[in-house]
């Protein structure tokens, strides 16, 4: 039971996140009774994703994730994708959520207490638990995800009985027959998070992530069917906070108190998953020499950890959450992360083909059909240049210390430790 | 002794622009309520990004601004009007 709650706690962080919840709601208001089958769809391609990605015939023992895109893809591509996109992922989105968690702290509860106070001292709390261990990190995230949990289940059982919304759910579908390609291929990043893991055992893990992921998507659709019920769909297209206008219009300002719990739950456990997991892809990159090392054991994913803490702490002293441009960078941390995905299934198939294990060809396509999805939302966003701009930097940030690291870093600390 | 001549200066200086300054624009939440319906009201919400976006407290009417590029709008608005900045 034990194991099944730390496999399941940490991917469902993103999933239920405030930011997924806030997209959650402008993709129903969007799409009206088409968000059930953009749903679907984007369910659909994470589950073959993962069928590839934790397929049982990839090593377990001895091999970790990194090590196999490694070997495929070799160690440059695996690199430069990883740091960008794990390290733009952890820092940008933790700085709009915990952001996000100081705003619901002085508005639903205490408005005495300083937004950014809270915001700091929510880094501050991740970061030491996070210093404190993976059996802590992981008690930390079950609590927080149990949170959420309970919070979005009191929501979606108290809509459903409060009025008569199973019956008008089907009436929806025929309403508003537009269908926004955009939005409904934005759906992927509702289901990120899966590739996040406390291991790198294989066993049982795929099964466990297939359930997940269809628990995920029936509360997506019960949330969105919620959503249409009650608010118009203008609002829920255009507001930016869909996710508190539902709760409040099921249950007033008790609703309202719980969706603040959920929103700060909610920023704490996906701060703290993508502490530990940027941390743990780093320390494995580092155990093949593919990135610095300056301490061992337990010291080295610490410094890796108040590094990160230390950035997104500039990030937010430096004004960036009051900037406009902070959403572009977080969509475009978010495609990264997709394209990073796309690199891992593609390096996963290949190894999967030459040890001639069957249906491979899906995780090809899946991998193409990832990367298209990168390429079309980035070109379809409102702010395109803004955000290739900082797709290209980022990689291009990325390959240069990958280039730096592996060609000349690399090779001087060998030579200087040999003389 | 010399310095806590020049210190004293220094502090003084330092107040005379707050003793010649204007009288003090701020307005509380009250007066702001009795001049909503106003029509000589112009409401503007210059928050930026998260600061609004996570917001949930949004002034019905506002307007929403960018604080930063005051000299882009500072033209836009009838100077007989009362303008009420807000952001928090």
């Amino acid at each position: 039971m034990k194991s099944l709650l730390y496999a399941i706690s940490l991917p469902i962080a993103w999933m239920l996140s405030p930011e997924s919840l806030v997209l959650l709601g402008n993709l129903a208001g969007g799409n009206g009774g088409y968000v059930y089958t953009s749903l679907v769809v984007a369910f659909v391609v994470s589950i073959l994703c993962v069928s590839v990605i934790r397929h049982p015939a990839l090593p377990s023992d001895h091999l970790t994730e990194t090590e196999v895109m490694v070997q495929e893809i070799g160690p440059f591509a695996t690199l430069a994708l990883t740091l960008a996109s794990r390290i733009s992922v952890t820092l940008l989105v933790s700085t709009g959520l915990l952001v996000t968690a100081g705003f619901a702290l002085n508005e639903i509860f205490f408005y005495w207490f300083p937004n950014f106070g809270f915001a700091f001292l929510l880094l501050a709390f991740v970061l030491v638990v996070n210093g404190m261990g993976k059996k802590w990190v992981l008690v930390l995230q079950c609590l927080l995800i149990g949170l959420v949990v309970i919070g979005i289940m009191v929501l979606i059982f108290s809509g459903i009985i409060k009025s008569d919304v199973m019956a008008d759910g089907v009436v929806m579908m025929g309403e508003y027959p537009k269908l926004s390609l955009p939005l409904s291929v934005s759906g992927l990043l509702l289901f990120l998070g899966y590739d996040i893991c406390a291991s790198s055992r294989q066993q049982g893990t795929r099964i466990r992530l297939y359930l997940l992921l269809t628990a995920v998507l029936l509360v997506f659709a019960a949330w969105s069917m919620l959503s249409l019920h009650y608010i118009p769909r203008p609002k829920l297209t255009e507001s930016t906070i869909p996710h508190l206008k539902l709760a409040k219009a099921i249950l007033g300002q008790p609703g309202r108190l719980v969706m603040g719990g959920i929103i700060i739950a909610g920023a704490g456990a996906t701060v703290n998953a993508l502490f530990f997991y940027s941390t743990r892809i780093l320390v494995q990159l580092s155990a093949q020499e593919l990135f610095p090392s300056f301490f061992q054991g337990k010291w080295q994913s610490r410094t890796l950890c108040l590094a990160m803490a230390a950035a997104i702490g500039f990030l937010m002293m430096s004004g960036l959450a009051g900037e406009e441009q902070l959403e572009t960078y977080l969509r475009g941390a978010l495609l990264l992360w997709i394209l990073q995905l796309s690199a891992h299934c593609f390096a996963a198939s290949r190894y999967l083909q030459k040890q001639q294990v069957d249906f491979t060809v899906h995780g090809f396509i899946v991998s193409l059909l990832l990367l298209m999805s990168f390429l079309y939302l980035v070109l379809v966003d409102h702010q395109v240049m803004l955000l290739i701009g900082f797709c290209v930097l980022t990689l291009s940030g990325a390959v240069l210390f990958s280039f730096a690291w592996l060609k000349v870093g690399r090779r001087f600390l060998k030579r200087r430790y040999k003389t | 002794m010399r310095k806590a001549i020049v210190l004293f200066f220094l502090l003084l200086g330092l107040s005379v622009p707050a003793a010649f300054g204007g009288e003090d624009l701020r307005m509380d939440k009250e007066s702001l309520l009795s001049m909503l319906d106003s029509p000589d009201l112009v409401l503007l919400d210059v928050r930026a990004g998260r600061d609004w976006s996570s917001s949930e407290f949004k002034i019905k009417g506002a307007i929403r601004t960018p604080g930063s590029e005051f000299e882009s709008w500072s033209e836009a608005y009838p100077k007989d009007k009362n303008i009420v900045l807000y952001c928090a």
